[in-house]
């Protein structure tokens, strides 16, 4: 089990999440959605402590943290069970598409070199990119990197993966071959919280969809109700704005 | 009659003075290696800006740049046989006060040296590692040391090296200055077999050449060492191409400055 309770973070004055707790399920696909500024990398950056809450507790599993009393131990153990992709990839820019993912391996998992790079060509085959093996992040495409980068987050077998929107980083016509990877691990059953601007593959593959803003959890629901007609208000103002943005703006970055 | 220069004697001179190479060349690493070792330990003090220590080490640091290697060596020379009887008078010991090797002191007082200008290259190396790299290694799980030791001090000692070989080249020479203690490496004696013909021109010469190849030596293998730490360069680090873009321009190393400074402005308006 993996549970947030009474999460709370300021950067200063400003209050990025307040008191949010929550659940996910084993096996789930939750997605977090809402506006700019809502809190969502944040919130998934509190789950591994990446960024340190000011306050509550990160569940995994037998795992309990508390923001306040916190050990370097403690934190250390609960990125062991928890993985991130992020949305600008952060491959090591000297190791290989291999080397990377077998770094986790290595160092936290502890196998020898000879079974780390032989776990590390399975996770590579995972998101099809075994071919790639002896490439640097240089020389692969933003998609391709990106899907290392799922590649290393999976070598940990994480009790749960991390999504940093990992697709807004790339140009439209590599956004396809990240997201089908994501859904084939989705389809292998597993639990990853996503933060994603790409609603049709929230609406496809989330089993819950989290609406984020001001740091609360506004609304809380699976796919159909979400995107459905009796969303919360403001979910639909929110839905609206996008659908705007999906007829224009979206891509001008 | 005598020759005014005595062409034969500069190959003699050179072949007697290669027996000396060894030492210029232990002084060098050993000076090299502590210093750089010492080195990245005063930057790690002054990037966690570790307190007392950082202090400290601010105050030597400027010590060891504010004072000539020459006269730091002559003041070690002599520091360390009073430091010793010194020890001896307040602990009961009995060190023989001229027991340390002037070898040691030599190389231990460039390796202080070192380590004040190399701290600086190093410093500077370890912040421009791209924090994502780090992030994402912590987020492995990764302690700060394990961090460190596989992902930001690899990604720095590409930074650093050119300037670290610089270093060492410097420290070849500088190595000279060990004969006011009484060592001898190659330019000690070539002041004594030019004292001893008379030929200190033909000896100096000698010597000049000496150092030349050395340092042509050093900066092939240096540059043998920098190729194989080349990574492939993003083939156009545009995605986009840009509207100015010259088919390869974007990927000659010369002209890195302003268009990668151009495509990462572009790049940071992606929104969060």
């Amino acid at each position: 089990m993996i549970a947030l309770e009474h999460i709370s973070k300021s950067f200063g004055d400003r209050v990025i999440l307040d008191d949010l707790s929550l659940e996910f399920a084993q096996g789930e696909v939750t997605a977090i959605v809402g506006p700019s500024g809502a809190g969502k990398s944040t919130l998934l950056r509190c789950i591994d402590f990446l960024e340190r809450p000011d306050s509550g507790r990160v569940i995994v599993g037998d795992l309990a943290v508390d923001a306040q009393t916190a050990t370097r131990a403690e934190i250390l153990e609960l990125r062991r069970h928890t993985a991130m992709v992020f949305q600008q990839f952060q491959l090591f820019s000297r190791k290989t598409a291999l080397e990377n993912v077998a770094e986790g391996l290595l160092v936290i998992r502890g196998l020898d070199r000879r079974e780390a790079e032989r776990e590390a060509l399975v996770q590579l085959d995972r998101v099809g990119l075994a071919s790639h093996a002896k490439h640097y992040p240089s020389q692969l495409s933003g998609g391709q990197q990106q899907r290392v980068g799922i590649a290393r987050a999976l070598a940990m077998k994480p009790r749960v993966l991390l999504l940093d929107e990992p697709t807004s980083a790339l140009d439209p016509e590599l956004v396809g071959e990240v997201l089908q990877t994501i859904r084939g691990i989705a389809a292998e059953g597993q639990t990853m919280a996503i933060v994603s601007h790409e609603m049709h593959f929230v609406r496809q593959l989330a089993d819950r969809v989290l609406f984020l803003e001001g740091g609360r959890i506004v609304q809380d629901s699976p796919p159909e109700a979400f995107f459905g007609p009796a969303a919360h208000p403001r979910t639909l103002a929110f839905l609206n704005d996008y659908h705007l943005a999906h007829g224009g703006l979206e891509y001008q970055i | 009659m005598d020759t005014i220069i005595d062409f034969p004697a500069i190959g003699k001179y050179a072949i007697d003075l290669l027996p000396y190479i060894p030492v210029t060349i232990a002084l060098a690493v050993v000076a090299t290696v502590l210093g750089t070792a010492l080195g990245l330990l005063l930057a790690l003090i002054k990037i966690a800006k570790v307190p007392v220590l950082s202090q400290i080490s601010a105050v030597l640091v400027s010590y060891l740049r504010g004072t000539p290697p020459l006269v730091q060596l002559l003041l070690n020379v002599n520091a360390v046989p009073i430091a010793i009887l010194y020890i001896n008078h307040a602990f009961g010991t009995s060190f023989d006060a001229l027991g340390l090797s002037p070898f040691l002191v030599a190389a231990f007082t460039f390796a202080l040296t070192e380590a004040a200008y190399s701290s600086e290259t190093i410093r500077a190396a370890l912040i421009s590692v791209d924090r994502r790299e780090i992030e994402a290694a912590h987020s492995l799980g990764m302690t700060p040391w394990q961090t460190l030791r596989r992902i930001t001090i690899p990604n720095a000692t590409v930074v650093a090296f050119p300037t670290l070989v610089n270093h060492f080249i410097g420290m070849l020479k500088q190595s000279s200055l060990a004969f006011v203690v009484s060592i001898v490496e190659i330019t000690a004696y070539a002041k004594i077999l030019g004292g001893r013909d008379y030929r200190f021109f033909e000896a100096y010469l000698a010597t000049a050449i000496i150092y030349w190849v050395l340092t042509v030596i050093v900066e092939q293998a240096a540059r043998a060492i920098e190729a194989r730490m080349e990574r492939p360069r993003p083939a156009g680090k545009a995605r986009r191409p840009r509207p100015d873009a010259t088919p390869g321009s974007a990927v000659t190393p010369g002209s890195a400055p302003t268009p990668r400074s151009a495509v990462t402005s572009q790049r940071t308006e992606v929104p969060a």
